[in-house]
């Protein structure tokens, strides 16, 4: 039944998932090809220079980007099933509700995945050539708090459209605003070193808030 | 043998506006079941509590013996639901929302849903989304019949559709319950198509049920007396006894469970001369539905 619920999923989703996927890769390059170009005019060194002391990221444009891609992937995926309420179809399927919606989670979470690494990949393997261990492991640093927020984005953006009354949309919306607000503060060399498990933790905890909005879907309210 | 719905002293609110109030009716195996009721009277209240799409304030409602809110995952496989206005995924092709639902239901028969596509002019690529209104209907229903459920619940399964198409869904559910094993209810506003159709039929008015019967017991006891339009007298309405007089400019009607004599025993009740043109007159069920909940 996952497997049918994954086909409909990609049946809605692939185009959409492909230009996502595409345009990541896409400006990944760019960046990659842009880094190139800094390091063979200046070198490196100037590059790890600005990075350490003025705290200027190369791949600084590429913050917002699972952000964004978080909440047009959420967008793509549960709009069409609120139109019409079409999200009963599913709710009547033979399975619980909770593996119903756990189960379109479950392929957007994936699908995100999918759209985002292979571009971080790009990045991680174009900064390899002209940079140390250590700065690699600080790219990761920096950048994870911003891949939990695309997936937070996406979670909280599933939670807010899922949401039968309009009243709790805008409450679900603020929430979801607030909490993407954590991954999102001004990155400082091993700034969230700390912090990463606990919001890598909360994020993944975000997952119930969606099957909560679709519980309360199933019961009627805003009906 | 038990109910495959059984609602018990339904009763459901919407802010403090009452839409169910003390409902309770059941729908016996193999039995085609109208429930009808004017727009706002509580049908798709009911069709939803029943799909567990809305909590009800008060009662519950009962499918093959289980909580409609609890549900088990076996008995959601015995239901076919049609939401009203036929609504389908608009992504999916014909062949692939088959092959989406195909896995979900034990008893699928693709024969059945692709006999019904072959009816329609329509490609094996077309998206649903592109689809005419009576189109999406009839892959709606050829879905459902698939499933082969021993239960299907149409929520106004005439919604947008052309005379061609109603005809047609008629047919197919007519021929799909024809063995008798199958339990429908249905809520439709177009009453004429229900006169061959339904074997027992609920009537709602405000929430509350105004009639549940058997189809043939209503058309058989329920009648029309028509005389001529004599002296002072205002139109009439008994709910309790479904007793309805309409003044016309020239001639009177007086609808209600009663034979001749007892019509005129009403009339001579309410003041009401009958004499001229004192006849009764045939029927349909489309003038019984208005006759006991009303034209405004």
């Amino acid at each position: 039944m996952f497997k049918s619920l994954a086909y409909k999923e990609w049946i809605k989703l692939r185009i959409y998932w492909g230009l996502i996927f595409l345009a990541h890769l896409a400006f990944c390059l760019f960046l990659c090809l842009q880094l190139r170009r800094i390091c063979k005019v200046n070198a490196a060194l100037s590059v790890w220079d600005n990075w350490l002391f003025k705290d200027f990221l190369f791949f600084r444009p590429c913050q917002f980007g699972p952000l964004l891609m978080g909440i047009v992937f959420a967008a793509l995926q549960f709009f069409p099933e609120i139109l019409a309420k079409r999200l009963r179809l599913v709710l009547h399927l033979p399975l619980s509700e909770e593996r119903a919606v756990g189960a379109h989670l479950g392929v957007g979470l994936g699908l995100l995945t999918l759209a985002f690494l292979p571009g971080v990949a790009l990045l991680a393997f174009c900064a390899s050539i002209w940079f140390p261990h250590e700065f690699l492991l600080n790219l990761a640093y920096i950048y994870a708090p911003w891949l939990l927020g695309g997936y937070a984005a996406y979670l909280f953006s599933a939670f807010t459209l899922l949401e039968p009354t309009w009243r709790y949309r805008v409450f679900n919306f603020l929430l979801g605003a607030s909490f993407v607000r954590l991954c999102y503060f001004p990155t400082t060399y091993d700034g969230y070193l700390r912090l990463l498990a606990w919001l890598g933790l909360a994020t993944a905890a975000a997952v119930v808030l969606p099957l909560l909005s679709a519980n309360r879907f199933g019961k009627g309210y805003g009906s | 043998m038990p109910p495959v719905i059984e609602c018990r002293n339904l009763t459901h609110y919407f802010g403090s506006k009452p839409a169910l109030r003390d409902v309770s009716w059941q729908v016996l195996p193999g039995r085609i079941c109208g429930l009808l009721g004017r727009n706002g009277a509580g049908k798709t209240t009911t069709i939803n509590i029943l799909n567990s799409f809305i909590e009800p304030t008060a009662g519950r409602c009962l499918l093959f013996g289980e909580d409609a809110h609890r549900l088990s995952p076996s008995v959601k496989a015995r239901i076919g639901y049609l939401i009203e206005g036929h609504v389908q995924y608009g992504f999916f092709n014909v062949r692939q929302i088959e092959k989406f639902y195909a896995p979900f239901y034990p008893k699928w028969n693709p024969d059945i849903y692709y006999h019904l596509i072959s009816k329609l002019d329509i490609a094996e690529k077309q998206r649903v989304s592109t689809m005419s209104c009576g189109q999406r209907s009839q892959v709606a229903l050829g879905l459902i019949l698939a499933q082969n459920p021993d239960l299907i619940i149409f929520d106004d399964y005439s919604m947008g559709l052309d005379p061609g198409y109603r005809r047609l869904f008629v047919e197919v559910i007519r021929d799909y319950a024809a063995d008798r094993k199958r339990s429908i209810l249905l809520t439709s506003h177009i009453i004429q198509d229900l006169e061959g159709l339904i074997d027992d039929v609920i009537i709602y008015q405000r929430g509350r049920v105004l009639i549940d019967m058997e189809l043939k017991d209503l058309l058989g006891n329920f009648r029309k007396f028509v005389f001529e339009t004599a002296g002072d007298f205002k139109d009439f309405y008994d709910e309790p006894n479904h007793l309805r007089l309409e003044r016309g400019e020239k001639t009177s009607t007086l609808y209600g469970f009663l034979d001749q004599t007892a019509a005129s025993v009403s009339l001579n009740q309410l003041g009401i001369a009958c004499g001229r043109g004192f006849r009764e007159e045939k029927i349909p069920l489309e003038d019984i539905f208005i006759a006991l909940t009303g034209k405004y």
